[in-house]
């Protein structure tokens, strides 16, 4: 490699190459996704996240909630995610496309996410308010979240937590989620992948005898 | 007089002048090691211990994270790094180093840089992006401080003395260059002008591939490809195939980038060119072996056996990647403990791991004068040894037991902590081990640096090895 | 150890090196700018230049329906009439029954 030139050529020819190929090739593809126009439901799928859960998912990514939760659901067939009432199927590109931070996650050390706003057994905003605020398992507790102030003489906050035994405010102090903490759980709540796009109708392989 | 002139051959005038340069960069890499070593180790008590450190937002588990990965990969990889490139570029140039008060200043920014995204992300400013979780304030102070340390370097390229260049120059000066390019695109593309939606995960990958393939393997064969056949006074087996090995590392490197994404809710054709591309850089793994095999015949020098475990945890490391980026493992190892394992199989054990043999090699030589206490040196070898082994088998089998657990949705959730939780508590004891001995590196660097040489350091030159140690 | 003078390489070398480590970004920021999408940033329904053109269509379906003749059932015999003409016929019509009365 004597000619110093050609090196810084191939250099940049190689850097260039596999970014051109992965990223524009990519970006070529699904740099222009836009909602799919449902007629018969009169609507535009993914539904727009509100504000305040816009805001939810920067508190997201600030506190590094994808270092142990994921929020893409695989194919059925491709591990468990359906068995375990993660989703029905598969996530796909255009679930995504208004985000502003889109957050995949690299590790399932907590469960998916993808469909947290559309359980079978659904979660509501106090159940995970006391999640973040107790934590379970292997998940820490968020107390920073929250705000324990004293009731004084004013009736009882209509957001304060309902928490039992040792883990309830002293007597006199209530337990209130701070607007970080509502916006989070809005984001929580508003996590939806169910909508089947054409593109991600599960792919059934062919019963024997049956024509396609 | 044949001495004479060895020694001035081993100790010249381009390594004396980098003394200050190096010295300082190696400093700061040695104390971020132990920083980062000990973030690792509380953050590997939080995953043991939900509740440790829970009530401070600023270490909360998803920012100790990042402040541990941060520090690790910038504060150490980076600092460590540039001092490698920067004196095998000197050394293989042939003259002494110019313009090295860029580099300094360089230095005290890119520390100065990693401090502040450390402070950043305590403070809640920073991003969930995998290896790019500083704020961006801090990004573009880290981009520019890593041009300025390059330029030295690779002032000492375009003026080298002999028009043939040797295999670790061009590994070292392609780092170089591709560092500040993969990172000032990866800011342009995920935090100034952001890709919609998914793209943004699949320019992260490529960014995160790229690191690995283009930046921190390239330095760590810089240094082993310089390393080994010095110390082993052997030349390179094969040297005709090392530049094959060099582009194809840089030619495919970029495109694993979909890794991580298979399954994902991605084009499918970016994880399988990721599979195949993982497949091809197996000729890569293969050259490099080849070149580098004399590494273990083991002739007593410490720097070399660190070396050679360095290389053995490249090569190891490689041929994992090509087979966990198959769809069948990968189906069942995805999102478990096996990503870690493999990252800290790639940076902890072969960059890691080479970089203290390429400085317990250095450091001697632009000092002028033999690390104190060869006990030291052992220690460490024996604590590095045992403490990454058990590390990446603790978080790899921490990986299977969780992969087949997450596999079999007869298996709750919540049941899945308890089956990881030994070998977590395995992988954590190898974290503890490892900052054991890189505090022994540490002290003893310090030690080296506030000593004054006990005779005249020439007639060490003689035997290499003793230069490692001084006869008391 | 000998006092070495600090080496200097030409400021213009210096230049030309951090010019080429910024060559990358610069490539791909002409390269990529163009096409940028970024976040989807519709109403999600339709563009805005989609829902000016939905009012547009449904007020000319409206001032039509308001101001022009046409059958509604032919059959039945209903028909439509300008909002204007329905006014002077109605008024006729209230005219005539006053005048009854």
């Amino acid at each position: 490699m004597r000619n110093g030139f050609l090196f810084f050529l191939g250099l940049f020819c190689a850097a260039l190459f596999a970014w051109a190929g992965i990223v524009l090739g990519s970006h070529a593809q699904l740099g222009d996704l836009r909602p799919y126009v449902d007629e018969t439901e009169g609507k535009a799928f993914p539904l727009r996240h509100s504000g305040i859960s816009q805001q939810g998912q920067l508190v997201y990514d600030d506190l590094g909630c994808a270092t142990c939760h994921t929020q893409q659901v695989r194919r059925p067939g491709f591990g468990s995610d359906k068995e375990r009432g993660w989703g029905d199927h598969q996530s796909v590109a255009r679930d995504y496309i208004f985000e502003m931070r889109v957050q995949l996650g690299e590790s399932r050390l907590g469960p998916d996410l993808a469909n947290l706003g559309a359980r079978k057994t659904p979660y509501d905003a106090e159940d995970l308010y006391k999640l973040l605020y107790t934590g379970s398992g292997s998940m820490p507790a968020y107390k920073f979240l929250f705000e324990q102030r004293s009731i004084a003489d004013r009736q009882p906050s209509d957001d304060a937590l309902r928490l039992t035994g040792n883990l309830a405010a002293p007597a006199g102090q209530e337990i209130v989620p701070t607007p970080r903490a509502r916006a989070l759980v809005a984001y929580l709540l508003s996590l939806n992948h169910t909508y089947e796009y054409p593109e991600a109708r599960p792919v059934e392989p062919a019963k024997e005898g049956e024509h396609k | 007089m044949s001495t004479m002139a060895q020694a001035s051959h081993e100790v010249s005038e381009v390594d004396s002048s980098a003394r200050g340069t190096i010295n300082f960069l190696l400093l700061s890499a040695l104390l971020w090691l132990v920083a980062s070593g000990v973030l690792a180790l509380l953050h590997f008590i939080q995953t043991l211990s939900p509740a440790f450190l829970a009530d401070c937002p600023a270490f909360t588990y998803g920012r100790m994270r990042g402040h541990a990965e941060t520090a690790f990969l910038y504060g150490w990889i980076g600092n460590a790094g540039f001092a490698i490139a920067l004196w095998i570029l000197g050394r293989l140039g042939g003259s002494p180093l110019r313009s090295l008060n860029w580099a300094v200043v360089g230095t005290l920014f890119w520390n100065l840089g990693v401090v502040l995204g450390l402070v950043g992300i305590a403070i809640g400013d920073g991003t969930a992006t995998p290896f790019l979780r500083v704020p961006e304030y801090v990004q573009l102070l880290l981009l520019v401080s890593s041009g300025a340390i390059a330029v030295p370097g690779i002032l000492a390229w375009t003026g080298r003395n002999r028009a043939r260049t040797f295999a670790a120059q061009w590994y070292a000066v392609a780092a170089l260059f591709l560092f500040p390019w993969v990172f000032s695109v990866a800011q342009l593309m995920l935090v100034h002008f952001p890709v919609r939606g998914v793209l943004q995960a699949i320019a992260a990958g490529w960014f995160a591939q790229s690191l690995w393939t283009l930046w921190v393997a390239p330095l760590a064969l810089a240094a082993a490809y310089y390393l080994v056949p010095k110390i082993t006074g052997r030349i390179i087996p094969s040297y005709d195939f090392s530049s094959l090995g060099f582009w194809t590392l840089l030619v495919v490197g970029g495109w694993t980038g979909g890794r991580h994404l298979i399954g994902g809710p991605v084009p499918v054709w970016v994880a399988t060119i990721a599979i195949v591309a993982c497949a091809t850089l197996v000729f890569h793994y293969i050259v490099v072996g080849l070149n580098l095999r004399h590494a273990f015949s083991g002739r007593g020098s410490t720097a070399l056996r660190f070396v050679a475990l360095g290389v053995a945890a490249y090569l190891i490391g490689g041929l994992a990647d090509s087979v966990t980026s198959l769809r069948m493992v990968a189906e069942d190892l995805q999102f478990t403990w096996m990503t870690q394992a493999q990252t800290q199989l790639a940076l902890s054990g072969a960059f890691t791991l080479i970089a203290f043999g390429a400085i317990y090699f250095l450091v001697p030589r632009i000092a002028n004068q033999p690390w104190p206490s060869l006990g030291l040196i052992r220690a460490h070898f024996a604590a590095a040894l045992i403490g990454t082994i058990v590390l990446v088998a603790g978080l790899a089998i921490a990986g299977f037991a969780q992969g087949a657990a997450l596999a079999d949705a007869s298996v709750a959730f919540a049941d899945i902590a308890g089956k990881t939780r030994p070998w977590i508590l395995l992988a954590t004891a190898g974290q503890a081990v490892m900052l054991l001995g890189n505090l022994a590196l540490l002290y003893h660097f310090i030690r080296l640096l506030a000593s004054k040489p006990a005779a005249t350091a020439a007639p060490l030159f003689r035997e290499p090895a003793a230069m490692e140690a001084s006869a008391t | 150890m000998s006092d070495t003078p600090a080496r200097r390489a030409p400021l213009i070398s210096i230049l030309f090196i951090l010019a080429l480590l910024a060559l990358f970004a610069i490539v791909v920021y002409y390269i990529y700018i163009p096409r940028q999408t970024g976040v989807f940033s519709g109403s999600g329904f339709y563009t805005n230049e989609d829902r000016v053109q939905k009012l547009a269509e449904l007020r000319a379906k409206e001032s039509e329906a308001a101001s022009s003749y046409g059958w509604v059932d032919q059959e039945k015999g209903i028909v439509r009439l300008p909002l204007d003409r329905a006014a002077e016929l109605t008024l006729q019509q209230y005219a005539k029954n006053a005048k009854k009365q």
